[in-house]
C-alpha cells in the first residue's frame, strides 16, 4: 500500500526535555490506527508535530510523498491532514455553524463553505444546534463540533485527539460508525488517541504505542496487547489493556 | 447585509439633513465633520483591532503618512490631494508591509509594542527631516474655495468629502466582515492555532488585513490634513491623540461591530467639544481624564461597548474583550 | 589618548550611568509581567508619580530626592497595590486586548490626573551636588548621575534580596511559575499578585525619585520613558529581572553612543529601530526570556 503519511525519526524537545525521539511510522490510505500510551507519553505532542504546530528538532514528515517538515500548519492542512484539539479550541464568539464555515472559505465561495458546513454538522449529528453559541454547547457537543470542523477541511488524514472522552456509550457508537463510514465512502485515514481501550481496540486494525516519547510497539490490537514492553509500560496505570 | 446597508444609509441621511440645516461655516458643522471623520478613523482601525484582535497602538503611522504624502506633494509639486491621497495610501501599505515583516508572527502585547515603536519612529523621522517642515509643522497651501484641490472655505464644504469617506470605510468594513476574509480574521482572533488547522494562513490574512486597514487610515489622514490646514509631527503621529484614540473610539462604541465606531465618535467628540466650549474654565486634563476613565469603565463593565446598550434587532454579538484568554 | 577614543569612553560611561536607572525603572515592568502575565502600559506613569513624591518631599521638607525615593517607592507600592486589586484583578482572565486597553486607560487617567493636580509646570530640585563632577583619570563622572546609578543598583539589589531570601519573594516566584500549584501549596496568590504589582510599580516610582536631581518632573515626564522602558524589558526578555538590568545598561550605552554619531533628535530613532529589529530576531530577549 502506498504510504499517505510518513513520519521518519521525529524528535522534539522542550527546553532540554525530550518529548519525542526517533518516532517512525507510516499510514496508508483508508487505514484506521490507534495511538495509545500512558499520560505524558507524547501523544498530543506527536499530533502537534505532524500538523506543524510544533517544529521537530529531528526527522521528517511526509504527506502524499511531499516533504512537509517545518511547513506552516495551514499548508499541511491544505495538503490534506488536520487534527482536533484535545480540550477543544472552537471559535468562541462565533455561532457553531460559522465555526465550521471557516475551513470552507479558505478554498471556495462563502455559499459553498456554508453548504459544506451544514453537511459536516449533519454528519456528526449537530444540525439542530447550528445557530447555537459555542458557550452553550455541552462538552460532547464541542468534541463533535471539533470533528465537524476538521471534516470541513476535506482531510485525507484526520488525527483525532480524545474526541470520545466525554461521550456516552451511544454517542461513542455513533462516532465510531461515522469514522467507519468516512473511511468507506471517502477513504479518509485516521489516527486516534483515546483512553477508552475497548472502543479503540474494536475500531482500529492497527495500534501504535508511545511511551516516554518513543514508539515501543506497532501492530494489530491482538499483537500489541500481548507485547511485554507494552504491558510493562502500562503497569501501574489505572486502565488495563482489555 | 441589509441591516448594514440600512445603517450606513441612515447615517448618511442624518449627515445630509444636518448638512442642509446647519450653517456651513458654523461650529456645529465643524463638530459634525469631526464626528464622521473620527468614526472613519476608528473603523479603519477596527478592521484589524476589532475583527482580528490584532491590537495596534501605532495606526498614527499610517494616518500621518497619508497626511504628509498629500500635503508634501501639494507643497512641492502642486499636486492635488485627490491624486496625492492615492500615493499616501500606497506608501501606507508599503509601511504596513515593512512593519508586518517583523511583527506578523508576534502575538498580543508584542504587536502592540512593536506598532507603538513604529509610530514613534515615524514621529522622530518627521521631526528631523526637512521635507516635512520638521517640528515647525506644515501647512496646506491656501487655495481658497477649490474643490479640485480638496479645499473649502467653510467646514460645510468638507461634509460631502467626509460623508464619502465615511461611506467607503463603513461599507468596506461591512463587506469584509461578511466576506471570506472576515471569517478568517475572526477565526484568527478567536484562536490562531485552530485557524491554522482550519487551513487559514494567519500570516497572509493578517498582512491583507493590515494593508487594507493602513490604506484606509492613510485616506483619513489626507482628509484630516485638508480639514485642519496645519499639522506637525507631534500631533499627527501622536500615540495618544491619534493611535490610542482610533482604538478607544472603536472600543467605547463596540469592538468589531459596524455601528460601534460611529457611536463611539459621537460620544467622544461631543464630550470633548462640550468640555472645550461650555466649560472652558475647566483646567486642562479634565477631558482626557474622563476619556481614560470611560475606557477603563468600558473594559471593566461594558466590554461590548455602547452598542450593547442600544436595542438591536436580532441581538448583538457579545464583546470578545471579556472572553477568557487561553493558555494563560 | 586619542580624543575620539576618549569621547567614546566618556559616552560609554555616561550611558552606563543612565542605563542603570533605566534598568531599575524597567525591573518593575518585568516583575509584573513575569508574575501576572500582564503588560502594564501605565508603568511609566508610576515613575512620574515617584518624581512628584520626591519633589514635594524636597520642596516641603528639604529631603534629598535620593532619600525621598524611598518614600516614592512606598507611594508607588500603595497606589500600585490598590490599582491591582481594583482594576487589574477583574481582567486577569480576560483577553490580552482588555488588559492592554485597561492599562492604556490608566495611563491617560494618571497623566491627566497629575496635570489636573499639579499643572503643566516643569519642576526640578536644587541639590548641593548638582554641578559636581568627579575625575576618573581622563574621564568625568557627573555626581547626580553617579548617585542615581548607585541608588538604582542598591534598590535593584534590595529587590533581588527580597525576591531570593524572603518568604514573599519565594511566594512571588512560585506564583509566577505556576499559579495553580502555588495556590494548592497554601499561598494566597491574590495577595501575592497585589504585592508583586505593588513592588513593580514601587520600583518604577523609586527610579523616578533617584533621577530627580538631574531631570525635571511634569505630567508628561512618564511618557518619554514608555518606549525606552519597553525596549529595556524586551532586550532583557520580558519577565526576566536580571535581564532588565542588563537591558537597561545596554539601552543607556546605545542611546549615549548614538548621541555621538547622530543628531540629537535621531537618538531615539536608533532605539526604536533596534527595538523592532529585536522583536523580529529575538522576541524572547537577548538572554532568552521565559515565554514567547
Amino acid at each position: 500500500m502506498p504510504e499517505l503519511l510518513k513520519a521518519e525519526d521525529l524528535g522534539v524537545s522542550f527546553g532540554g526535555l525530550r518529548a519525542l525521539s526517533g518516532v517512525t511510522f507510516g499510514l496508508g490510505a483508508g487505514e484506521i490506527a490507534g495511538l495509545i500510551g500512558p499520560n505524558g507519553a507524547g501523544k498530543t505532542t506527536l499530533f502537534s508535530t505532524l500538523v506543524g504546530l510544533v517544529k521537530p528538532a529531528t526527522g521528517r514528515v511526509r504527506l502524499s510523498g511531499q516533504d512537509m517538515t517545518g511547513a506552516a500548519p495551514n499548508r499541511i492542512v491544505r495538503a490534506g491532514m488536520t487534527k482536533t484539539f484535545q480540550n477543544t479550541a472552537l471559535f468562541d464568539s462565533m455561532p457553531l455553524i460559522d465555526n465550521i464555515v471557516v475551513p470552507g472559505v479558505v478554498h471556495g465561495s462563502l455559499a459553498e463553505a456554508r453548504e459544506r458546513a451544514a453537511d459536516c454538522l449533519a454528519r456528526v449529528g449537530l444540525a439542530h444546534r447550528r445557530r447555537a453559541a459555542v458557550g452553550d454547547l455541552t462538552f460532547p457537543e464541542k468534541a463533535l463540533a471539533e470533528i465537524a470542523r476538521a471534516l470541513a477541511t476535506r482531510p485525507k488524514v484526520l488525527l483525532l485527539d480524545e474526541v470520545m472522552a466525554a461521550l456516552t456509550p451511544q454517542e461513542m457508537e455513533a462516532v465510531i460508525a461515522q469514522i467507519r463510514d468516512l473511511r468507506a465512502r471517502e477513504g479518509i485515514s485516521f489516527v486516534i488517541v483515546e483512553h477508552h481501550m475497548r472502543a479503540i481496540m474494536g475500531l482500529c486494525e492497527r495500534i501504535l504505542v508511545l511511551n516516554f516519547g518513543e514508539l515501543i510497539a506497532d501492530g494489530t490490537p491482538a499483537e500489541v496487547s500481548r507485547d511485554p514492553l507494552v504491558l510493562s509500560a502500562y503497569l501501574g496505570e489505572d486502565h488495563a489493556l482489555h | 447585509m441589509k441591516r448594514d446597508l440600512t445603517f450606513i444609509l441612515c447615517a448618511l441621511a442624518v449627515l445630509a439633513a444636518a448638512g442642509l440645516a446647519l450653517d456651513p461655516g458654523g461650529y456645529a458643522m465643524r463638530i459634525l465633520c469631526l464626528v464622521f471623520l473620527t468614526a472613519a478613523m476608528a473603523q479603519s482601525w477596527n478592521i484589524m483591532g476589532g475583527l482580528a484582535a490584532q491590537i495596534s497602538l501605532g495606526h498614527a503611522a499610517f494616518f500621518g503618512i497619508g497626511a504628509y504624502a498629500s500635503t508634501i506633494l501639494q507643497v512641492e509639486a502642486g499636486l492635488s490631494p485627490w491624486i496625492g491621497m492615492w500615493i499616501g495610501m500606497v506608501l501606507a501599505v508599503a509601511a504596513a508591509m515593512l512593519l508586518a515583516l517583523p511583527t506578523v508572527r508576534l502575538r498580543g502585547h508584542y504587536l502592540a509594542l512593536a506598532t507603538l515603536a513604529f509610530a514613534e519612529a515615524c514621529r522622530v523621522i518627521a521631526n528631523s527631516i526637512g521635507i516635512t517642515g520638521g517640528p515647525q509643522g506644515i501647512s496646506v497651501p491656501y487655495m481658497g474655495n477649490s474643490p479640485a484641490m480638496m479645499q473649502f472655505s467653510q467646514s460645510g464644504g468638507y461634509l460631502p468629502v467626509i460623508g464619502a469617506l465615511f461611506a467607503l470605510v463603513f461599507g468596506l468594513f461591512a463587506l469584509i466582515s461578511r466576506s471570506r476574509l472576515g471569517y478568517m480574521l475572526r477565526a484568527i482572533r478567536e484562536n490562531e492555532d485552530a485557524a491554522e488547522l482550519s487551513g487559514v494562513s494567519a500570516v497572509r490574512v493578517k498582512i491583507a488585513g493590515f494593508a487594507i486597514s493602513a490604506a484606509l487610515s492613510a485616506l483619513c489622514g489626507t482628509v484630516f490634513a485638508q480639514f485642519m490646514y496645519f499639522f506637525d509631527p507631534d500631533s499627527i503621529f501622536s500615540p495618544l491623540s491619534i493611535s490610542v484614540r482610533m482604538a478607544l473610539v472603536a472600543i467605547i462604541g463596540g469592538l468589531a461591530t459596524l455601528s460601534g465606531p460611529l457611536w463611539g465618535a459621537v460620544v467622544l467628540v461631543v464630550l470633548e467639544e462640550t468640555a472645550r466650549s461650555r466649560f472652558s474654565a475647566l483646567p486642562p486634563g479634565v477631558t482626557p481624564l474622563l476619556v481614560g476613565s470611560l475606557l477603563i469603565a468600558t473594559v471593566l463593565w461594558r466590554p461590548a461597548g455602547i452598542v450593547s446598550l442600544l436595542p438591536a434587532p436580532g441581538g448583538v454579538r457579545p464583546g470578545w474583550l471579556k472572553w477568557r484568554k487561553r493558555n494563560a | 589618548m586619542l580624543p575620539e577614543l576618549l569621547q567614546f569612553l566618556q559616552a560609554v560611561l555616561d550611558g552606563l550611568l543612565l542605563g542603570g536607572v533605566y534598568g531599575v525603572i524597567a525591573i518593575g515592568l518585568t516583575l509584573i509581567f513575569g508574575t501576572l502575565n500582564v503588560v502594564n502600559f501605565a508603568q511609566a506613569e508610576f515613575t512620574m508619580i515617584g518624581m512628584y513624591v520626591a519633589w514635594f518631599l524636597w520642596h516641603a521638607l528639604g529631603i534629598d530626592p535620593l532619600l525621598g525615593a524611598v518614600i516614592s517607592f512606598a507611594a508607588g507600592f500603595a497606589l500600585g497595590a490598590a490599582v491591582e486589586a481594583s482594576l487589574i484583578r477583574p481582567v486577569m482572565k480576560s483577553t490580552g486586548a482588555a488588559q492592554i486597553f485597561l492599562t492604556v486607560g490608566l495611563m491617560m487617567v494618571l497623566e491627566n490626573g497629575a496635570l489636573l493636580l499639579f499643572g503643566s509646570d516643569y519642576r526640578s530640585v536644587l541639590t548641593p551636588y548638582q554641578t559636581t563632577a568627579y575625575r576618573l583619570g581622563p574621564l568625568f563622572v557627573s555626581a547626580p548621575y553617579l548617585y542615581a546609578f548607585v541608588a538604582a543598583l542598591l534598590g535593584a539589589g534590595l529587590m533581588w534580596l527580597v525576591m531570593m531570601r524572603s518568604w514573599l519573594g519565594r511566594a512571588i516566584r512560585a506564583t509566577a511559575q505556576d499559579r495553580m500549584a502555588a495556590e494548592l501549596s497554601g499561598i494566597n496568590t491574590r495577595l501575592v499578585h497585589m504585592a508583586a504589582f505593588g513592588i513593580g510599580t514601587g520600583m518604577s516610582a523609586f527610579g523616578g525619585g533617584v533621577i530627580l536631581p538631574y531631570s525635571s518632573v511634569s505630567p508628561t515626564a512618564g511618557a518619554q520613558y514608555v518606549v525606552i522602558m519597553f525596549l529595556v524589558v524586551v532586550l532583557g526578555g520580558l519577565g526576566n529581572a536580571a535581564g532588565a538590568l542588563a537591558g537597561g545598561l545596554a539601552a543607556g550605552v546605545i542611546q549615549s553612543l548614538s548621541g555621538l554619531y547622530a543628531p540629537i533628535q535621531m537618538q531615539n530613532l536608533t532605539l526604536f529601530v533596534l527595538f523592532l529589529a529585536l522583536l523580529y530576531f529575538r522576541p524572547n530577549g537577548l538572554l532568552g526570556g521565559k515565554r514567547a
